[in-house]
């Protein structure tokens, strides 16, 4: 990692080099886009000076709330669906057509009709979120149960496994891989959600951050908000990258 | 111990475009405490059978007794030992083999005392706490076989458990599993695509015919066994000799017949 992180780097500065390259010969009218140094200095004046009502990291903290509830709420109803999908005929023949329907419509369509139910705030927000993080959370946890091998099942049959039990420790551990890399994809996909959510649905957060910089023609708030919303996105992503690494790592799946 | 009995049994699987048959009128009477061998072509139904035993499958026509009870679904009585994948990777050595003993209510105490028993009768000592993945080939197996012995179950069903390994490893295996059988006793089923295998393991030697699967012919090794002593003979030894190999060119030839 820490030989890697200097070339990881490059990219970047070189990103920075052409895009102030393309500023300075006029290339890139200055008004449409600003300098990378002054995005760098309004992101971080950000960190203290308020913007659009808040500074930096107060919509930060908005929006990660507002994610967490609407991937809590992702979670908390697509593993029990998807598990309850899987194992039971009934439901899945009922669920199964619907939601192979609705899933292809992204959570930024769902935008106006969370407003029409939920009005403007953070209840609208949390539903757009949960169209994000639900399709792969359902999809994987229904993959994942339905795929369990048939021998672990046998061998916990032939060994008097009460229903319980054959339940938490033989369906959920053999289905739980599947499920967290579902987990970690709604989790990512939720947050893209929410931003798309926060341009229309709610009064704070990054996303509304972005909406008012365009309106006041000031291209370095967007970017800044913008590049807040990547490295969130990006520690989000990480962190349940090692959380699905230590889940492996706990069922026997992974050294 | 208990005998198994198949009487006139059948087996049909409904497939696409209507009814596969399996397994075809089978009759046969397995004594208890024996150590049977079942060998046949692929997809003779070898493995229906043993499903059947261990209540996983049901059969279309007849029935299969285990000790004069009919049998009716999976139960610890009848303890199996699958191919491969039936490890539960997320436990233990200790715990996989202690899985069925927590199931049937034995108490933490004597729990612990059955599953160091049988980590120690397989060479598993100092590996208890080791996961799956983190053990051989053959050691997964080893600990496949002791959590199917600590059930103490009245028939060993074993679905070509050693399958999977490579050829030296199923000598140490095969010589593992008839001491621990010589020790512990009951009836064992074993199915096997190896002649070698089934010649040196078996009291039985039953022969199948193809699909659908019918029994060609039984082999009784009792006598012969007993006389040259071969469970207590090394391996490589019980198979230079001109008695085995005689057996073994014999069953040969059965299967080659259906082949």
């Amino acid at each position: 990692m820490s030989r890697r992180l200097p070339l990881g780097v490059l990219p970047f500065l070189l990103l920075l080099a052409v895009w102030d390259l393309a500023v300075l010969t006029g290339w890139a009218p200055e008004s449409h886009i600003p300098r990378p140094w002054k995005v760098i200095t309004t992101f971080v004046e950000q960190l203290v000076v308020p913007f659009a009502g808040n500074t930096l990291p107060v919509d930060a903290a908005t929006s990660l709330g507002r994610w967490a509830m609407g991937f809590a709420l992702g979670v908390l109803i697509g593993v029990p669906l998807g598990l309850v999908m899987a194992w039971v005929r009934p439901i899945d023949y009922v669920v199964s057509p619907v939601f192979e329907v609705l899933r292809f419509i992204p959570p930024l369509a769902w935008v106006p009709f969370a407003i029409l139910w939920f009005g403007v705030g953070a209840e609208a927000s949390a539903f757009v979120i949960v169209t994000g993080v639900l399709p792969p959370v359902l999809i994987n946890t229904y993959v994942g149960a339905r795929a369990v091998p048939r021998a672990f099942v046998d061998a916990a049959r032939t060994l008097a496994t009460p229903a319980h039990r054959m339940f938490l420790e033989v369906l959920v551990p053999a289905a739980l891989p599947v499920i967290v890399g579902g987990i970690r994809i709604g989790a990512g996909l939720g947050w893209m959600s929410l931003i798309g959510s926060e341009l229309i649905a709610v009064r704070s957060g990054l996303g509304y951050k972005i909406v008012i910089g365009m309106q006041a023609f000031r291209p370095e708030f967007v970017i800044s908000g913008m590049l807040a919303i990547g490295l969130i996105g990006f520690a989000i992503d990480f962190a349940t990258r090692r959380l699905e690494r230590r889940v492996l790592v706990r069922l026997g799946q992974a050294a | 111990m208990s005998s198994v009995e198949f009487r006139g049994v059948v087996k049909r699987f409904s497939v696409e475009g209507g009814d596969l048959l399996a397994v075809d009128g089978i009759s046969l009477i397995v004594p208890g405490d024996t150590f049977a061998v079942i060998v046949g072509p692929s997809g003779c139904g070898k493995t229906t059978l043993l499903h059947m035993v261990a209540g996983l499958e049901r059969a279309s026509e007849g029935a299969v007794l285990v000790g004069d009870q009919p049998v009716d679904g999976p139960a610890p009585d009848r303890a199996v030992v699958f191919q491969r994948f039936a490890l539960f990777p997320w436990k233990t050595a200790r715990e996989n083999i202690a899985f069925g003993l927590r199931n049937l209510g034995v108490p933490a105490e004597e729990r612990e005392k059955t599953v160091r028993h049988y980590l120690e009768l397989m060479g598993l000592e100092g590996f208890g706490d080791r996961f799956p993945h983190q053990l051989s080939g053959g050691m997964q197996q080893r600990v496949a076989i002791a959590r199917a012995y600590a059930v103490r179950p009245r028939v060993l069903l074993m679905d070509e458990p050693f399958a999977a390994l490579d050829a030296q490893l199923r000598v140490v295996l095969q010589e593992n599993l008839v001491q621990l059988w010589t020790r512990e006793g009951g009836t064992v089923l074993f199915i096997t695509h190896s002649v070698d295998e089934a010649v040196y393991l078996a009291d039985d030697l039953i022969v199948m015919t193809r699909r659908p699967g019918r029994i060609k012919r039984v082999f009784d090794l009792r006598e012969v066994n007993d006389r040259l002593g071969w469970r207590k003979r090394p391996i490589e030894e019980v198979m230079q000799d001109p008695e085995y190999l005689r057996l073994k060119t014999e069953v040969w030839r059965q299967i080659k017949e259906e082949l």
